[in-house]
């Protein structure tokens, strides 16, 4: 063994090898030598350093470990495939070997007869053990049955021996496509964008024929899609992963790194998740999506580089792709949304089939309008801004200037497609296309109105009030009957709740709400004070002049006097009494000072104020003498504040650089008790005292609030938006929450992240004060007063105490009560206004699910479908059991009753509609067994019939009498919900895919389907007089709809994961929703019309500031 | 499938690692060993024999087993990939071992091998030199032997070995391009391999 260099010489040598390595070879020698310094035993470690470097390129390639198949269990080296040309099998004669892959190799073969070429795949010998055979001849039959132009036909599949007494072998004969892979054939013939797309619709069309006989591919890519030499793509190799359970395991084991590298891109996030139960039609959808992507813009949604596999699994689990249109430009609008929604992780939220892909590329080439589009960014967005209202805040301005331009740019698309509509018409006929044009018209009112709508609750989700208000309430105004304004305010007031608005006087120089909200003052440029109600926006007292022009005002804690400073520095002390007169407070001599700050500490003991003259004057408020006073600042004092027990004041003042800029004061003697800098500070601020005075709020000249510990002197900045100067600041009653007018915030004290948002302000907020524990009185500087409501959702209440989900909720028909049936053995009776529980009912079993529930017309009893099987008859009053009708243990979903109140029909998850006589509680037959679970039925309003949720995508009409299957009709995707209007004229269902679809119940043909969510919608219901429709899913999200027209009126998150079922009371005051967190949310209605009531007025003056004179 | 990793008993020993406590480096090494020696069982008696796989393809296999997709730390997930190189290095070089054996010494070939037994790559590099030369070069320095480890035996890229090792990607770079050329070196120098890899 020889000995090396010393350690430090192999450093050093290191060192030079590493500073050459990189260079050209014939610089080598010079470069050494002249770096080791004659030092020979470095000078020879480096060059035969070089040299093995010289050669070392291959030397241990990371690759080659992953390049060499490392084998492992039987070693009888059968792993080649031996088969040479000429060998015959089976009847297929062997031309030329065509790939190898990892179960097996194809080969080019002539069949015998009918004499063709073939793909011939024959399976590795050591593959073949008995189950995997068996497994092998299940799926070739299945293949076999795959006939469509799009897919390779599999022509046989079977066992042959290459030689007599050789172990016969498994094999499938399958077409022999001649042509490139997909994306390689777009490039050779230079294939436009639209010729791409057609091309890949015609992909999703045979994928579709495979899925629709169950066969799921697993396994799309590039080099599983050829084009043939008529242009004809062919979708190979379907199938044949599933023979192998292809999940990401034993994809890796059965395919080389290499190939697993060429597969992963097109795995779905469930794929790569591992679990062979996750895995299905839609995960091929996913696969086509990133077909598409590359086939459009040449690279894949993802860019793993050279990750290793796990990083590229989450990768593809948590990575948003490149939009499509960030690739370029040429992609944006609907085609970025096509291939955004094929590439949705959540696979409930991708197209649910791959027609439904084909569908929307080709509607997308015809110039319709893609169903992707319907998946209303309204609607996603609102669902992200309740759930992270605050974060998504920051984004408003340039959010609500983008929705205003898409909504802008979809209604001038459809008008100008309406406009060319009706040109083409007049053409034909003048008279006709008059009409058309005239219809048209009337479309565009109304869908201009719409779209006014729409961009307002568009604005108003991004709490920008304002516009949300000038656009809604201009609609109410101008329809005062149509049900669709008034319900986007309600809407709009159930996330930014204003109780009432009113106008002040509009000239207001100064204004000061009183601490306990009670009253409001404004005083006028002209020296008139007026003063409001702080609970109703009333004006209360006007008084006369005051003599000069006011500056601050400031409100005793009695609500008894007012202090008005004047501009002359003087201060005008008003009364409420309506005997006392004005009095001047200081008449003093020398200059003269503007006063710009007042105080009253909150005892009503002292009066402070303060201004140009730089100092603190502080007052026995009771005598009206001065006690003290002291230079404070070195520049005007623009805010004073007294903690609440009256033992500190604090001033602020307009800050020059590195100076003080509020000071905390001992009451009465003036001794400075801390000195805050380094921040900045304007003419327009506020200081606010914590209650246990140890923290002082501060509003910034750069609209900023900051807290400062007076202890530490730590400063910390509340997080938030900060749309206007936050001159206000307030403390709540009880001291624990602090509002901020800049950003119309409410902060948790202590905290600095924003607890509730209260929407936009058209004007910043000059002054603030809590009315109540969770309302605030706030004036804007345009001189509106408002009551703000500070809880995030006014209207909600939640009915509690489940251990499990809440599965259903329905309302008696007096409209009393209310029954909720939860996941864990009980049901509840509650009272409808007051949600107080009045039974507790249980089910015997352990997390019997209650599903179904029916109260019947007298409203003292109501039905229940339990997971047992069981339908109970439940006394409403008193929660007791008066009767079991149970043929089956399987679960039930869904039961109704005909109005006779004679039959019921219950629909069971064993896929059997079980028909009962309610009279004698028998059985009376059960209907023959479906594919599918029922999960929703319902009787016609004539109880001639009644429909139920079919297999497949489909509802079935029986007939009542006979319990015949009469009628079919279909639905654009499984469906879940079915009910009948109140009329008895429509019927409604709700599906998988998130569409609710309206069928005319005469004629039974469907009417309309409109997409209302992303996912499945469980809850249905219609209010009593069947104009809306209330719709819960599976997001958690309630909507309201207008029967009519299938619009949304209103979207409330209840903050559930899940809605199940949804249910009106009978004067459609309450909204409840059954949810699966283990509440019920219950909705006052009304209680969001107080909103619009409060500020009706207001706007009605507002956007009508001179009516027209009555004629 | 009969045996199930216990994900969070590995997580556990690998934030004990990265607190820098030994004795969980030492446990992890035998759980990753055995677990990609049962991973090749768990194929076999998947009723696939023949099937192929790839040394790190393996490895990674193990990771998602033994961690999941987890989002833990690079440093943590260093200590593991440290320890499924060591393992694989193990696992391939007495593959190689036993096949020389062979080779050498009759070419008897037992029935009753292991099915699950990895089957050492035909490959050119000589493993059982390289195996020795690896030991020289931690002797030398750790960190080389560590980089030339966890890319070549974990399939690691430069940047996840810097992460892993908290050095930049250039250094890993550099000691890779040195480590190459010096374990050519001493493949090349060490002159005849025995049987049991013991240098002569």
């Amino acid at each position: 063994m020889t000995t090396g260099p010393s350690d430090e010489k192999q450093r050093r040598a290191e060192e030079i090898f590493l500073a050459v390595a990189d260079l050209p070879r014939e610089r080598w020698e010079l470069e050494i030598s002249q770096r080791s310094q004659s030092d020979t035993t470095v000078l020879r470690e480096v060059r035969s350093l070089l040299d093995c470097h010289a050669q070392a390129d291959d030397f241990l390639d990371a690759r080659e470990l992953q390049a060499a198949n490392i084998g492992f269990g039987n070693m009888r080296g059968d792993l080649e495939d031996d088969l040479k040309p000429g060998v015959n099998l089976g009847g297929f004669q062997i031309e030329r070997l065509l790939g190898r892959g990892g179960m097996g190799s194809v080969f080019v073969a002539v069949q015998d007869r009918p004499r063709r070429s073939v793909a011939l795949k024959i399976i590795r010998r050591g593959l073949a053990t008995p189950s995997l055979l068996r497994r092998f001849e299940h799926e070739a039959e299945i293949l076999g049955r795959l006939h469509h132009p799009g897919i390779a036909q599999i022509y046989e599949a079977g066992m042959a021996a290459a030689a007599p007494g050789e172990i016969p072998r498994p094999f499938i004969a399958m077409e022999l496509v001649n042509g490139p892979p997909l994306n390689t054939y777009a490039e050779t013939n230079k294939l436009s964008t639209r010729d791409r797309l057609e091309l890949l619709a015609k992909v999703c069309d045979a994928v579709n024929h495979a899925h629709l006989r169950g066969v799921i591919h697993r396994d799309l890519k590039p080099g599983n899609l050829l084009v043939d030499e008529r242009g004809q793509p062919k979708v190979l190799d379907f199938g044949v992963a599933r023979a192998a359970d292809s999940d990401l395991r034993v994809t890796t084991m059965q395919t080389s790194v290499g190939q697993l590298i060429g597969t992963l891109p097109y795995m779905s996030p469930e794929q790569v998740l591992a679990d062979p139960n996750e895995v299905d039609t839609r995960s091929d959808v996913y696969a086509l999506g990133v077909v598409l992507y590359q086939l459009l813009t040449g690279r894949l949604p993802l860019d793993f580089g050279s990750r290793s596999i796990p990083e590229a699994a989450r990768l593809i689990k948590e990575e948003t792709p490149t939009k499509l249109s960030h690739v370029s430009k040429i992609f944006r609008g609907e085609i970025d949304t096509i291939v955004s929604k094929a590439l949705e992780k959540d696979k409930a939220r991708r197209y649910q089939s791959a027609a439904a892909l084909a569908d929307d590329i080709r509607r997308f080439l015809r110039g319709e309008a893609i169903h992707a589009r319907e998946d209303s960014a309204l609607y996603v967005l609102r669902k992200h801004l309740n759930r992270y209202r605050w974060a998504v805040a920051a984004s408003i301005l340039f959010a609500t200037a983008l929705a205003a331009f898409s909504f802008y740019a979809a209604f001038s698309a459809q008008t100008e497609r309406r406009l060319a509509l009706a040109a083409s018409a007049a053409k034909l006929d003048a008279e006709a296309a008059r009409t058309l044009v005239e219809q048209s018209n009337a479309r565009l009112q109304d869908e201009l109105a719409q779209s006014n709508i729409e961009r307002g609750r568009f604005a108003g989700a991004l709490g920008n009030v304002p516009l949300a208000e000038d656009l809604l309430w201009a609609e109410f105004f101008d329809k005062p009957t149509a049900a669709a304004p008034r319900w986007a305010l309600r809407e709009l007031y159930a996330h930014n709740p204003v109780l009432w608005t009113t106008q002040g006087n509009a000239t207001t120089a100064a204004s000061a709400v009183s601490n306990d909200g009670s009253l409001v003052a404004m005083a006028a440029r002209s020296g008139q004070v007026v003063v409001y109600s702080g609970s109703s926006g009333k004006p209360l007292r006007s008084f006369d002049p005051i003599g000069a022009r006011p500056v601050a005002l400031a409100i005793a804690p009695d609500s008894r006097t007012i202090a008005v400073a004047r501009l002359d520095g003087r201060v005008a002390l008003l009364s409420m009494d309506e005997a006392a007169p004005q009095r001047l407070l200081w008449d003093g001599v020398g200059p003269v000072e503007p006063i710009t700050a007042m105080a009253f500490s909150p005892d009503g003991a002292w009066f402070a104020w303060g201004g140009a003259g730089k100092r603190v004057h502080l007052w026995d408020a009771r005598t009206n003498v001065e006690q003290a006073a002291w230079d404070a600042h070195t520049d005007t004092i623009s805010a004073l504040a007294f903690s609440r027990d009256g033992s500190r004041l604090a001033s602020a003042s307009r800050q020059r650089a590195a100076e003080s800029a509020a000071r905390v004061w001992r009451v009465p003697d003036g001794a400075m008790l801390s000195d805050i800098v380094g921040i900045s500070i304007g003419s327009s601020t506020s200081v606010c005292f914590s209650a246990d005075s140890r923290t002082l709020y501060i509003a910034n000249s750069d609209r900023r609030v900051t807290m400062h510990d007076l202890a530490s002197g730590a400063a910390t900045t509340l997080e938030g938006p900060r749309s206007s100067n936050a001159a206000a600041l307030a403390l709540s009653p009880d001291g624990k929450l602090l509002y901020t007018g800049g950003g119309n915030l409410v902060y948790a004290v202590g905290g600095a992240t924003p607890s509730v948002m209260l929407g936009r302000q058209r004007y910043p907020v000059s002054t603030a004060a809590w009315s109540g524990p969770s309302s605030v009185t706030i004036v804007n500087a345009d001189a509106t007063i408002r009551a703000l409501d500070t809880r995030i959702e006014p209207a909600l209440s939640r009915i509690e105490g489940f251990s499990s989900w809440c599965f259903s909720v329905t309302y008696s028909p007096d409209g009393l009560l209310m029954a909720i049936g939860g996941g864990d053995s009980t049901m509840c009776v509650a009272h409808t206004a007051t949600g107080e529980r009045l039974a507790t009912v249980r089910v015997p079993g352990v997390g019997i699910r209650t599903r179904a529930l029916r109260f019947l017309a007298d409203s003292k009893s109501f039905l229940a479908g339990s997971a047992d099987g069981a339908v109970r008859v439940i006394d409403s009053a008193t929660g007791k059991e008066l009767a079991v009708m149970k043929a089956s243990p399987s679960e039930i979903y869904c039961l109704d009753i005909d109005p006779s109140e004679r039959r019921m029909v219950v629909g069971h998850m064993d896929g059997i509609i079980r028909v009962w006589d309610l009279g004698t509680r028998t059985l009376v037959a059960s209907l023959p067994k479906q594919e599918r679970r029922v999960e929703g039925i319902c009787f016609t309003r004539d109880g001639q019939s009644f429909v139920s949720s079919g297999p497949e995508a489909a509802l079935q009409v029986w007939d009542a009498k006979t319990l015949k299957l009469v009628e079919r009709l279909p639905v654009s995707a499984p469906p879940w919900g079915v009910v009948v209007s109140p009329d008895g004229r429509t019927l409604l269902a709700t599906t998988y895919e998130g569409t609710v679809e309206a069928f005319d119940v005469g004629t039974m043909t469907r009417r309309a389907s409109v997409r209302a969510s992303t996912r499945l919608i469980p809850g249905i219901a219609f209010n009593t007089d069947g104009t809306l429709l209330a719709i819960g899913d599976e997001n958690g999200i309630v909507q309201v709809l207008e029967t009519a027209t299938l619009r949304t009126l209103l979207t409330l998150d209840t903050g559930g994961v899940e809605v199940v079922s949804v249910a009106f009371d009978p004067s459609a005051r309450y909204l409840a929703a059954a949810t699966s967190q283990r509440f019920t949310a219950v909705y006052d209605l009304d209680a969001l019309d107080g909103s619009i009531n409060g500020s009706i007025e207001y706007h009605r003056k507002r956007l009508n500031p001179d009516p027209p004179p009555p004629k | 499938m009969a045996h199930e990793p216990d994900q969070t008993h590995v997580t556990q020993l690998l934030h004990a690692a990265k607190e820098g406590d030994p004795r969980a480096s030492d446990q992890l090494l035998p759980l990753v060993y055995g677990e990609l020696r049962r991973l090749a069982q768990g194929y076999m008696s998947h009723e696939q024999p023949g099937q192929t796989l790839q040394a790190t393809a393996l490895v990674h296999d193990a990771y998602l087993r033994l961690v999941g997709s987890k989002d833990i730390s690079w440093d943590s997930r260093g200590h593991f990939f440290a320890a499924a190189a060591q393992a694989m290095r193990r696992i391939l070089v007495e593959r190689a071992r036993h096949r020389k054996r062979i080779k050498h010494g009759g070419g008897v070939r037992h029935e009753g091998l292991d099915a699950a037994e990895i089957v050492a790559p035909e490959i050119g590099t000589d493993l059982v030199s390289l195996d020795g030369a690896l030991d020289k070069l931690a002797a030398y320095d750790r960190r080389k032997c560590d980089v030339v480890m966890l890319k070549y035996f974990a399939g690691l890229t430069n940047d996840e070995i810097a992460a892993a090792l908290g050095v930049s990607s250039a250094t890993v770079r550099n000691e890779w391009t040195f480590s190459k050329a010096w374990l050519m070196r001493q493949i090349k120098n060490s002159g005849e391999v025995d049987f049991d890899g013991s240098r002569s």
